[in-house]
């Protein structure tokens, strides 16, 4: 199979660095070039990565490498329309960050481009190549725990803002300035935007959609200084009956690190994904990124979680190729993802109304 | 639908070397590795903690036979090592270890030979010296000190009642002048699973880390890991290259044999020795 040429743009989002050893490491791909959001961007990547020329201009990448047939759109969630239509003008398919948008208007128009231009887009979910997922998805459809009653998990995490400022800015990370709720000063676009796992993970295991959520934040940040939620909890029903209970928060203190890295985190574990399952014939519990290694050394002498897992972006970058190949649809596409934002989107209504919302 | 990338259950159904060169095989051609079918796995016998599987070098009609070492591929200990690689944890001066298996899980002398090269590698030293005592047949406590100046306790044994040695109740604990690094969380004494499921029918733990060989037990993970790790970075070089890489690889497997034996004479005798030729 020929190898994919391929390059990112932007390189602002918090997943950027884990595409680098897969798009170095992968044979089926050819990373060709970068394209940096700004020239801070620039230099970090310039020191990270040696060998792709990176640039500043996404026309001019473009327009030097004609061979380009894919693209990693790492960058604010703001960005993903524009940068989606500049690609299907193109032809170039997309491998998108984890919200496309949440303006359903503007969702749809990227399904429309993307289904004209005949490109494949594939959403990064990486959690579907999770190997405690495809454990726990073998378990269910097993049969082992019967009907399933109950759904609970978390995806909580320290807080990106400190590196990637986008994503305290309601503007680039929702998409426009609104109130959580009349009375509250913060905005959407925090916590609840950086964390779609769950939402969408539910819907893959129980095979079922949303009936209602009722989501709740407190009446002040964690951290204080942000303008979005950094906490949040939601609960609600899925249309079998399973009753869930999601929390998507920031809920891991972190230090202020302009580029991530060790002693990045302050609570132990920077990231967690943990789901619970009650059905008729048990219970299962799953943590999704443990057990890990531990120590308590360099650079702050803190106990810290060292992971050992994070091959997600293999399986991930698999499907992609292979969907373009074959020009067959991969699983995570934007129809697929559309009802995880929407139900995402229903939380914060919850919040601003302080009652449960329908689907 | 899952997404497995190789497929490992399809193609994972035959038996014994069948099974594992199929699924090898795939890896290798997945990864574009060239000439792959001048190697391939032997499983010797069922599995055991140091996973009896070797790697096949087929050339000029001979056969050279290359130890694996499995457990280096365990992420856990890659993270290990590199946290002491990268002086995370800074100037290792002490390490605990212990491993508690059932006798269907593999010998004693088993058990020793990964924790001896564990030790090592994790170390990035050669043990100069050891003394050991046996409790009864099945079990061996040891004292090891290391070339870098650095002492390893071992607790090594076969006697968990095959019922609860699915898994082997191990720890390893680097002690160093800046921090401590462990693959067990604190306040733990035994290992953690990803998944705990409870039925009627009783508890299930898995744990599951590797997402292209999904699958596959995890003996047979870290010896295709091994084994495609070796081939990676030496199949396609010189032959010259090769060669040595092979030598290396026999020498640190006669050195851990030879580590076994010192050992049981160590008990036997209630004598410590110092490992001939081994340099501080």
């Amino acid at each position: 199979m020929k190898p994919l040429k391929i390059a990112m743009m932007s390189l602002t989002h918090g997943h950027t660095r884990k595409y680098y050893q897969t798009l170095h490491d992968s044979p089926k791909l050819d990373w060709v070039a970068a394209c940096a959001e700004n020239d801070t961007v620039k230099g970090i990547f310039d020191r990270s990565v040696s060998g792709i020329p990176c640039y500043r201009n996404e026309e001019e990448m473009f327009d030097r490498h004609p061979d380009i047939e894919a693209v990693v759109l790492a960058s604010a969630n703001s960005e993903h329309l524009r940068q989606i239509r500049l690609c299907a003008e193109r032809g170039i398919h997309v491998l998108s960050m984890k919200i496309p948008t949440f303006d359903m208007e503007e969702y749809d128009e990227m399904i429309r481009l993307v289904e004209e231009a005949k490109i494949i887009c594939q959403i990064e979910l990486e959690m579907h190549y999770n190997p405690v997922i495809f454990r726990l998805k073998k378990l269910v459809e097993n049969g082992e725990l019967g009907k399933l009653f109950a759904f609970q998990a978390t995806n909580i995490t320290l807080s990106p803002v400190w590196a990637f400022p986008w994503q305290g800015v309601p503007e680039l990370s929702y998409g426009k300035r609104v109130p959580l709720s009349p009375a509250d000063p913060r905005f959407r676009g925090g916590a609840l935007c950086d964390h779609p796992h769950i939402f969408d993970m539910i819907r893959w295991i129980t095979g079922s959609d949303y009936d209602h959520v009722y989501a709740a934040v407190p009446s002040r940040n964690i951290r204080s200084g942000l303008e979005v939620e950094d906490t949040i909890l939601v609960n609600g029903k899925m249309k079998d009956g399973t009753s869930f209970l999601l929390d998507p928060s920031w809920s891991r203190l972190e230090e202020k690190l302009p580029v991530p890295g060790p002693g990045w985190e302050i609570f132990p574990k920077r990231m967690e994904v943990n789901i619970s399952l009650h059905g008729e014939k048990g219970v299962l519990m799953a943590d999704c990124f443990g057990p890990n290694v531990y120590h308590n050394g360099k650079p702050n002498d803190r106990y810290t979680v060292q992971y050992t897992y994070f091959d997600e972006w293999i399986g991930l970058v698999d499907e992609f190729i292979h969907s373009i190949r074959t020009g067959t649809q991969p699983r995570i596409n934007l129809q697929w993802h559309r009802r995880s934002i929407e139900a995402m989107n229903a939380c914060y209504e919850s919040i601003a109304k302080n009652k449960p919302v329908h689907f | 639908m899952m997404f497995p990338v190789l497929e490992t259950q399809k193609q994972g159904k035959g038996k014994g070397s069948d099974r594992i060169n199929s699924v090898f095989l795939s890896l290798c051609g997945k990864y574009g590795l060239s000439d792959p079918d001048r190697w391939s796995l032997r499983s010797e016998s069922s599995s055991g903690l140091n996973g009896p599987v070797s790697l096949i070098w087929n050339h000029s009609k001979k056969e050279e036979i290359i130890p694996l070492f499995p457990w280096r591929q365990e992420r856990r200990f890659q993270e290990l090592a590199r946290l002491v690689e990268s002086k995370t944890v800074e100037d290792v001066v002490l390490c605990r270890f212990s491993c508690f298996t059932g006798d269907r899980n593999g010998s004693l002398e088993s058990l020793l030979y990964r924790e001896f090269d564990l030790a090592e590698w994790l170390n990035g030293s050669a043990i100069i010296s050891l003394y050991g005592t046996r409790g009864g047949t099945q079990f061996m406590n040891l004292l090891l000190h290391l070339a870098n100046g650095a002492i390893c306790s071992l607790e090594a044994g076969t006697m968990m009642p095959d019922k609860f040695s699915q898994r082997a109740m191990d720890r390893h604990e680097l002690i160093g002048r800046r921090g401590v690094a462990s693959d067990r969380v604190v306040d733990t004494q035994i290992p953690q699973e990803s998944i705990y499921l409870y039925t009627p029918k009783g508890e299930k733990r898995f744990t599951d880390t590797d997402s292209e060989l999904f699958g596959l037990e995890d003996s047979l993970v870290y010896s295709i890991r091994d084994a495609f790790s070796f081939v990676r970075q030496y199949g396609s070089g010189s032959n010259k290259d090769l060669v040595q890489a092979i030598r290396n690889r026999r020498r640190d497997h006669d050195r851990l044999t030879g580590l076994i034996d010192l050992a049981v004479k160590s008990a036997d005798l209630e004598k410590p020795f110092k490992v001939k030729g081994a340099k501080k």
